[in-house]
Formats: C-alpha cells, sequence, structure tokens
C-alpha cells in the first residue's frame, strides 16, 4: 500500500517540478505584444513597431 | 546581398501547426527569449523590452561561454581559436606586411596598435559568433533570422557561407560574373561542405592559414574524385600537377574569376566600395559590389600545401595604404607577400576558353605560343605586345606600388617582357 501511495505520488511532483524548472515558462501567450513571442510571430505588429521607431528596431540577433 | 527589412530580420512565422517558437526548436527553444536575450518581458514599450540597462543583447553567442555552454563546451572552447573567429590567416598577412615576410600569425600581436586595434574593431566583426552561422545572417550581410531562429547545425549555403565569401565565391560559383556560366559542381547541386569537410570549430591557434589547418586526408583535392582522367588525353599526361611540377587544375578549368581593389578597411564594406585608380575593367556587381574579373596565370610558390607549378592567381584587397583610416598610413613590408595569390577559383568547367580549341591552329594555340599566329608560308604575323595571350601575370599587368611584391610569381617571360628576344 506504502508502495503504490510513493509512486502516485512521484507523478504529480515530478509535473509540479518540470513546470517549475521549465525555462520555456516564460514565454507568454501568442498574439500579445507585450511579450517577446507575441511581437515577433507577428509581422502586423513587427512592421507597425518598425515604423514607429523609424526603421531602428534592432537586428536579428545573432 | 540585398538586406532583409527591418521587421523581416526578427520575424518568427509561425506556419501549419506550429503554434509557438517551442515547435520550430524543441531543445532551444525550452530555454525561453530573455534567458539568452536579455531585456524585460512583459513589456510594452519597445525599448524598455530591448534595453542594454536590462541586459539585452542580440547575439547571445557572441557570449558563447555563458550562453552556449554548457551543451556545448567542448565546441565553444576549441571554437574560441578557429580561423573563422580568429581570422588568422587575415592576422598572418597583416603581421608579414608589416613585420616581414618570416612572420607568422602569432606575431600579429607584435604589430603597431594602430594595425591590432583596428583590426580587433572591424576585422573580428565578422569573424564570427556561433549565431552568426548557425540562427542569422552575418552582421556584414546586415544580419537578420534565416529559418525562425531555428538553430540549424549545417549553415545555410546561400544566407551564411555565401554572404561572407560572396563576392568572389558566390559569384564565381553561381557564374554571375558577366560572360560566365556557373561552376559544374554547383550545376551537379554539390554544396560547400561537400568539399569543405575540415572541421570550422578545431582549434587553429597553431596554424598559419586555412590551408595549413587541413590535413592530407581532410584537405580535398580534385584527384580525390577526378583522379582517373590523369591519363585520360595528352593536356593530362604533359600538365597533370603534382608537388612543383605541372598545372593547377584551375589553370586550365577556370573562367575568367573576381578579383578585388584595395583592402575594405575603414567600413568600406558596409558603405560600398571605390575603384582604385590604375584598376581596369570594373563592372557594377549584381548585389552593388564593385567586380574586377580577370584571369591571370603565375608562380605557385605554396607547393607544398597546393600541387602544380603554376596556378591561377587572384588580386586580393590590400594596398601599401590600406589601413591608412586605422590610423597606419603605409605597411612597412609590403612587399613580403604577392598581391596576387595563388587561388581556387569555384567556377570550374570542362570546355573554357583555354581547353577549347575549336578554329586554333594548334592545340597549344591558347596558352602557348605568346598568342602568335602563323600565316600559310608558316611566318609569325603581326608580332606585338599587345598580341600575346593575357593569360599570364606579367608586370605590364601591376600597379607601380606593387611590382616587387610580385616578383615571386612572374614567370621568366613575364619578368623579361618582349623586347630581350623580340627587339622592336
Amino acid at each position: 500500500m506504502l508502495k503504490n501511495f510513493t509512486q502516485l505520488s512521484i507523478i504529480p511532483s515530478f509535473l509540479i517540478l518540470m513546470s517549475a524548472c521549465d525555462p520555456g515558462i516564460v514565454s507568454t501567450p501568442l498574439g500579445d505584444p507585450a511579450t517577446c513571442e507575441g511581437c515577433h510571430t507577428n509581422k502586423d505588429v513587427l512592421q507597425k513597431l518598425v515604423a514607429e521607431e523609424n526603421a531602428t528596431a534592432p537586428s536579428g540577433g545573432g | 546581398m540585398t538586406p532583409l527589412e527591418p521587421w523581416e530580420k526578427v520575424l518568427i512565422e509561425l506556419k501549419g501547426g506550429n503554434t509557438s517558437f517551442k515547435d520550430i526548436d524543441q531543445v532551444h527553444g525550452l530555454i525561453g527569449c530573455i534567458n539568452c536575450h536579455g531585456g524585460v518581458e512583459p513589456s510594452s514599450e519597445l525599448g524598455t523590452a530591448h534595453s542594454p540597462d536590462h541586459g539585452f543583447t542580440k547575439d547571445p553567442s557572441s557570449n558563447p561561454e555563458e550562453f552556449c555552454n554548457p551543451c556545448h563546451s567542448e565546441l565553444v572552447e576549441s571554437n574560441k581559436n578557429s580561423m573563422h573567429t580568429m581570422a588568422w590567416g587575415e592576422k598572418t598577412t597583416i603581421a608579414q606586411r608589416e613585420l616581414g615576410a618570416g612572420s607568422k600569425h602569432t606575431d600579429f600581436d607584435a604589430c603597431p596598435e594602430s594595425l591590432t586595434s583596428g583590426f580587433d574593431g572591424e576585422c573580428t566583426s565578422c569573424h564570427t559568433t556561433c549565431g552568426q552561422c548557425h540562427i542569422s545572417r552575418p552582421h556584414s550581410a546586415h544580419g537578420g533570422l534565416i529559418d525562425n531562429h531555428k538553430f540549424n547545425r549545417i549553415p545555410d549555403q546561400t544566407d551564411n557561407c555565401m554572404a561572407c565569401h560572396g563576392s568572389r565565391i558566390g559569384t564565381d560559383f553561381k557564374g554571375e560574373l558577366t560572360g560566365n556560366i556557373a561552376d559544374v559542381h554547383y550545376l551537379k547541386r554539390l554544396k560547400c561542405f561537400d568539399c569543405h569537410v575540415e572541421d570550422f570549430h578545431a582549434d587553429a591557434s597553431e596554424y598559419e592559414s586555412r590551408y595549413h589547418l587541413l590535413k592530407d586526408e581532410e584537405q580535398v583535392q580534385c584527384d580525390y574524385c577526378h583522379g582517373d582522367v590523369a591519363e585520360a588525353n595528352e593536356y593530362h599526361q604533359q600538365h597533370w600537377p603534382t608537388s612543383g611540377e605541372g598545372l593547377s587544375c584551375f589553370v586550365c578549368h577556370s573562367q575568367p574569376y573576381n578579383n578585388c581593389n584595395t583592402c575594405h578597411s575603414g567600413g568600406e564594406w558596409k558603405e560600398g566600395y571605390g575603384p582604385v585608380e590604375g584598376e581596369t575593367n570594373v563592372n557594377a556587381g549584381g548585389n552593388g559590389y564593385l567586380e574586377y574579373p580577370d584571369f591571370k596565370i603565375g608562380i605557385n610558390n605554396d607547393y607544398e600545401l597546393r600541387n602544380g607549378k603554376w596556378a591561377v592567381l587572384r588580386h586580393i584587397p590590400v594596398a601599401p595604404d590600406s589601413y591608412t583610416k586605422w590610423g597606419h598610413p603605409e605597411l612597412a613590408n609590403f612587399d613580403a607577400r604577392p598581391t596576387w595569390e595563388v587561388s581556387t577559383p569555384h567556377n570550374i568547367k570542362l570546355w573554357t576558353s583555354q581547353t577549347d580549341t575549336t578554329d586554333s591552329d594548334f592545340c597549344s594555340d591558347n596558352c602557348h605560343n605568346h598568342g602568335v599566329r602563323y600565316d600559310s608560308e608558316g611566318n609569325m604575323s603581326n608580332y606585338t605586345e599587345a598580341d600575346t595571350i593575357p593569360l599570364y601575370l606579367k608586370t605590364t599587368d601591376l600597379i607601380d606600388n606593387e611590382i616587387n611584391a610580385n616578383q615571386s610569381v612572374l614567370g621568366t617571360h613575364a619578368k623579361v617582357g618582349c623586347n630581350p628576344c623580340h627587339p622592336g
């Protein structure tokens, strides 16, 4: 009985640990222009921002 | 290479079932943007999101020890001293032209500070970071994501390799030079890495150029694939290249190739090049750079590295005052190296103006006899220097300030000129 309980408790613990340690958790929902992915996956937002910044947006990384 | 639009450079396009960068790169996508690039997330203001005050960097891989380790620690360690990172070959040439012919790449730091700081500020800016080969176009091509920020194990031939090696290699390989066609290997869809099998991340700190880095078994030679034609015809029997003998394959099978004028210091590689007084054959290249098509045969002095006594020579981008804009008005030992250096043009084809003898009187007419044509009586006709075959580099091809530097690559006839044997 104790053995089964231990095995069962490992699974949610593992899931919680994964969620907490997953660095990808910083990515927030798409379409939100306040996030990295929200802007950089949205052509219209990028074009608008670039136009507003007079084409001084940072170039594309390494 | 036409720069991407600013927004285009940073767009991660989600297609099909992709809903996140994690779907595009399932490994690196787990890291999270700000964990490499810094900045602020979320942020409603562009400047804050990309603020250097909050650690934003557009190229985290310029600091590979922090951002590419520990997963790629072996590559990071060796790549610190690789050819692409350190540009050892360029350091060798500058050291020799400043300190003397016997200098090596390791002597570069003994050059005057104007040269070393100029080099660090300009040349090393595109010699290069991990990301400029594996994520985006290099800085010298104005950057921009290649494949939606996916980390590509094998760099893209067009957007990476030819973005830097474009004005000569790319132009030659794709047959973009006026009058040329593409290299036969390009037409057969071979890629850069089919021949360039060397370890690009290898520690090259002991080697003065990339040719020295390659071990025999790694350096792909033409005869690895074409060795079976060494006796295939009289030309090959007469001229097949060995160490210090014969002709480099390129002498017969290259088309005219692109050459350079002076060095691109002082930001000219960003702002455009200008013709140099005394140089001719300047065309406007398809991508805004200038073309100097030419074809010159001369002596191969590096026969330990490349087979053949004779090779084709390319004018390389240097002049005595190349580094004036760095505060170094004249190289102290400019004559230490030729300005026409042995080259391997990537524009190979079987029938070139050298090998095609259609309508010639003799099989050797294209390359020998000084271009002299014989009349029906067997007499030479209309022989003047202007009639000589322009294939060979001659003193008269050289700008005054580079005559001394190129003595070692001039053939005997090219040095003495016509008059000693053909007065008047």
